[in-house]
């Protein structure tokens, strides 16, 4: 059980705000799990109560099995990286990485010892005399990292580590990071607002919206299959249309949206008649020439284009609805602004969502 | 630089050059050869010199230098605690409180002073030490709250998060995390209220008592008798050891490492430690002690340990600069002191409120040396309270090379003299010449009110000729040439007849007011035989002599004045002929009219 957590209808609210509703989640030993979500969504709040600096008004905690109830942050198996890395400038580079074990009251042989791996870990080896304030983000990022390890933690809590880097320091922070934690079999919650971070590191993802976790599921999983409206969205799946489900046969169910009619593979909760949201993610849409017979394909003109280097967006106006279109670089073909195309939604595209909060 | 650049450049320039400028006149000064402030006769070490030999002065430094070290602690400690307990904990208004925290900063000063002295008196706490202390810490700790209060709060909580994530408690936190990042504002708070204690005078007059003379009590009862090279000095010396503790701070505070940091913060201490290194006769335990409490320069030390060794006591001395600040310490009833040197009219209103220990004649046989001239005047009837110690006469002195011959109050109102005229900053004083010069023979103990609005008036004519009203160092001024003609006390001019040939003092034939310092035990004294004892010794026409030589002021001792050199026995201002004692009147108590007199002198001062 070490390095397990387990929420149970956890809440927590700061006055009028509800910043954390009714979460249950499971994380196992060693397992890199994200909290993602907006901005606000609660995933500070969340990661504050398992460290312990805020008390839960409902529900339990259990860190490695045991009820944290009750247990200041300095008692718990966990540490914490700050969003703004909260290094003592007052310490240097050692000192600050030194701090924990010095807490504990470490031999200094030991505590040299576990410093000079921690930041080797880090690749910091040779910055142990360094003042904090003449480090770069990236290595305070680092400071911060080690500062934290050092303790070995069963459980280690990143809030946003990531958020300050420029994009590739970024890029370059998340393999060494995901790599470190699978050479450390260490459990890590990680928290991040930022969808591809999210789903190049976990081993699960849990999506917060308004205090609670939506969805939660493997990376793939998730991205295949979101069921939720705001779950989809997040996750850029762009074409959300409210539909009203006409018939259903064949294993299809026929849906239509204003004057746009197409069909969903029946997933057995489509029911005749009903309204429901749908979304199909841009790069599942065709994109057919003029005059092109496929059945199923409707009418449409190009609105706008957006060029995003690798792939082109296709803002495509068809039967009153302004759907997104992803072509990749290599199949893109040059098109105008008002230029008459058509476009296929193919059945198997088409995914079945919740509507937002409803679940 | 750009152009812009170099204009706050030379603007910060200027606004250093306006807080400094003073200070470092004040530094050059103390190496100035010359006692007067006007001109430089080359550089000295004399004063740092002479400064070290004055046991008085060092004994009021060391003073002040415990008082500052202990109250800034103190209030350091305090201050800190309760800037983070603000800091921890929200307080249900919480707000109103802090501001009150704040309050002290605000209200003046002398509203603090006299409610501490009331509080003391409530407690029935003896004035001295302790409770200057007490006043200090009180008054230094809202400095430290609100200096260290501005750091906590662009404090970034997170860091002790941090370290208790990292596992340190609630305590280890506070000092391994807040402490260290607050101690520069700490280190700046206790800077600020050792400044402030060192500075301290009003409130530091109300509350001191037996032995806990402050620099600034000292200085400001020096005044008295002019500002000398030696203050100068030992406000040099002062400042330089705090500039080198602020350097020591300024470089910690940048991190700089202890080393660097240990020589000015070495020096700066080593300088504030040199008085207690140089030290000075400590009462033994168990030794009697006589507290005396007496303006300054008005008894050399000298004399003070042929009193010692004749009684084997240790003779306290504690200054005061006005009859004012004697009568606040007496009526607070807690200040401890054998002997006390009220004015005359001091003794009248000690009388009336019952505050002196009935005299015991019989101990006091050298009474019989003193001129009856000086006893049984109506403030003392039958000297039952008080003996006289020292008397003066007020008059004119004058820059005889320029003026000619003086001899009328009158010559102050002539245009001739326009700007150079300088007027002793006191009621009783203006007002009594212009009495003397108005024609319906009024006296300077007048209590008519029409006669006092006359004089007033008379007085508002001369204002546009007089330069400075003055009675602190009115004989510097006249010495230093910035005026010819000076309204003053008839000692200060003898001192400075000594050292300028040029300068002459004259009692005018109009007449004038002479004052009687006496020598009375308090009530409530807590050796009121050793008071006698001294009384005595100082009536013993030797050592009145002695006095008479040291100090300058004229004795009422007339078998003293036998044996003064005839340089002093003639001198013209310290013993007036006995014409010249014919017209001159004793400043008495005027009662009610004490008020009238400060509303006219006000007005006087406050017209245009
Ligand atoms: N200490 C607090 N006091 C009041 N409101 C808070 C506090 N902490 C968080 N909140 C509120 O709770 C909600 C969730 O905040 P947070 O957990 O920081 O979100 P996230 O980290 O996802 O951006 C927000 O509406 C925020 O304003
Ligand atoms: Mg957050």
């Amino acid at each position: 059980m070490r390095g397990a957590i387990r929420l149970v209808g956890v809440g927590k609210s700061f006055g009028g705000t509800e910043a954390v509703r009714e979460v249950s989640l499971d994380v196992a030993p060693g397992e890199f799990v994200t909290l993602l979500g907006p901005s606000g969504c609660g995933k500070t709040t969340l990661l504050r109560l398992l460290a312990g600096f805020e008390t839960p008004d409902a529900g339990q905690v259990l860190i490695s099995g045991r009820d944290v109830a009750g247990l200041p942050p300095h008692r718990r198996p966990v540490n914490t990286v700050f969003q703004h890395y909260a290094l003592f400038p007052h310490q240097d580079v050692a000192g600050n990485v030194a701090f924990g074990l010095r807490m504990q009251k470490r031999p200094a042989a030991e505590i040299r010892d576990k410093v000079a791996r921690a930041l080797d870990l880090v690749q910091l080896a040779g910055y142990e005399a360094r003042r904090v304030d003449e480090l770069s983000g990236g290595q305070k990022q680092r400071v911060a990292l080690a500062r934290a390890l050092v303790l070995e933690p069963e459980v280690l809590l990143l809030d946003e580590p990531l958020a300050a880097l420029d994009a590739k320091l970024r890029a370059q922070m998340q393999v060494e990071l995901k790599n470190l934690q699978e050479r450390l079999q260490m459990t890590f919650v990680f928290v991040t607002h930022d969808r591809d971070e999210a789903l190049i590191m976990s081993d699960r993802v849990a999506v917060m919206n308004a205090g609670r976790v939506e969805q939660e599921g493997a990376p793939d999983a998730l991205y295949d299959r979101p069921r939720t409206r705001f779950v989809a969205d997040f996750l850029g799946v762009r074409n959300l249309l409210h539909v009203r489900v006409l018939r259903i046969d064949e294993g299809l169910a026929q849906l239509e949206a204003g004057r746009l009619r197409f069909a969903a593979r029946d997933d057995g909760g489509y029911r005749a008649g009903a309204e429901t949201w749908v979304g199909v993610r841009p790069e599942r849409v065709r994109l057919l020439a003029e005059g092109a017979s496929e059945a199923g394909a409707e009418d449409g003109v190009v609105e706008d284009e957006i060029y995003l280097g690798d792939r082109t967006d296709w803002v495509v106006r068809a039967a009153g609805h302004a759907l997104v279109v992803a072509e990749s670089a290599r199949g893109a073909q040059p098109r105008g602004r008002g230029e008459r195309v058509r476009l296929l939604l193919p059945p198997e595209a088409v995914l079945r969502l919740a509507d937002g909060d409803g679940v | 630089m750009n152009r812009r650049g170099s204009g706050l450049g030379l603007f910060a320039l200027l606004v250093y050059l306006f807080l400094y400028a003073p200070i470092l006149v004040l530094a050059a000064l103390s190496f100035n050869e010359s006692r007067s402030s006007a001109l430089w006769e080359g550089f000295t070490f004399a004063w740092y010199l002479k400064l070290l030999q004055n046991a008085q002065v060092m004994q009021a430094l060391r003073t002040s230098l415990i008082v500052a070290f202990v109250s800034t602690v103190f209030s350091t400690v305090l201050g800190t605690a309760a800037a983070l307990a603000f800091h921890r904990h929200r307080f249900r208004r919480g707000a109103a409180i802090e501001a009150l925290f704040a309050l002290p900063i605000v209200v003046p000063e002398i509203v603090i002073a006299s409610s501490m002295v009331l509080l003391f008196a409530a407690l029935s706490l003896r004035l001295g030490l302790l409770t200057v202390v007490l006043a200090h810490v009180a008054f230094s700790i809202s400095y430290v709250v609100v200096v260290v209060r501005a750091r906590l709060a662009g404090f970034d909580r997170t860091l002790e998060e941090a370290a208790m994530d990292l596992g340190a408690g609630p305590w280890r936190t506070l000092w391994t995390v807040t402490l260290p990042l607050c101690a520069p504002a700490i280190l700046a708070g206790a800077l600020l209220a050792f400044a402030l204690s060192i500075d301290d005078y009003v409130i530091t007059s109300f509350v001191a008592g037996v032995g806990s003379t402050t620099l600034p009590l000292q200085i400001y009862s020096m005044v008295r008798s002019g500002v000398s090279p030696e203050i100068n000095a030992v406000s040099t010396l002062l400042l330089l050891a705090t500039s080198l503790l602020l350097l020591a701070a300024h470089l910690l505070e940048r991190g700089k490492p202890a080393r660097l940091c240990a020589a000015p913060a070495g020096l700066g201490l080593a300088l504030l430690a040199g008085p207690f290194l140089i030290g000075g006769p400590a009462a033994a335990a168990g030794e009697k002690v006589l507290n005396l409490y007496i303006w300054s320069n008005y008894i050399a030390p000298e004399t003070l340990a042929k009193f010692e060794a004749r009684h084997g006591v240790k003779v306290n001395v504690d200054l005061y600069d006005s009859n004012e600040a004697l009568l606040a310490k007496l009526q607070a009833g807690n200040a401890n002191y054998d002997v006390v040197c009220p004015s005359n009219y001091a003794v009248a209103i000690l009388a009336r409120q019952e505050l002196l220990h009935p005299l015991d004649l019989t101990a006091l046989p050298n009474l019989a040396h003193v001129d009856p001239a000086f006893l049984d005047r109506p403030h003392d009837p039958g000297n039952r309270l008080s003996i006289p110690y020292f008397w003066g006469t007020t008059g004119i002195a004058y820059r005889k090379s320029r003026t000619g011959p003086i001899d009328s109050w009158a010559a102050l109102w002539e245009p001739r003299f326009k700007g150079r005229i300088l007027m002793l900053d006191d009621a009783r004083e203006t007002l009594g010449i212009a009495l003397l010069l108005s024609r319906d023979g009024h006296g300077v103990n007048e209590t008519d009110e029409r006669a006092l609005r006359q004089a007033k008036e008379l007085l508002l004519v001369q204002k546009p000729l007089v330069r400075t009203y003055n009675s602190a160092d009115f004989d510097q001024v006249l010495l230093a040439g910035d005026v010819w003609l000076a309204q003053g006390w008839s000692g200060q001019f003898a001192r400075a007849m000594d050292e300028d040939p040029d300068i002459e003092y004259v009692v005018p034939k109009e007449g004038s007011s002479f004052f009687l310092d006496s020598l009375a035990i308090p009530r409530g004294a807590p050796n009121p035989a050793l008071g006698h004892a001294f009384l005595d010794f100082v009536m013993e026409p030797e050592i009145a002599a002695e006095i008479c030589m040291t100090m300058r002021y004229s004795t009422p001792n007339r078998a003293a004045r036998a044996l003064l050199p005839a340089a002093i026995r003639d001198h013209p201002a310290i013993f007036p002929p006995p014409d010249v004692m014919n017209r001159v009147e004793l400043l008495e108590d005027v009662g009610d009219a004490t008020v009238l007199y400060d509303r006219l002198w006000t007005e006087v001062k406050s017209a245009r």
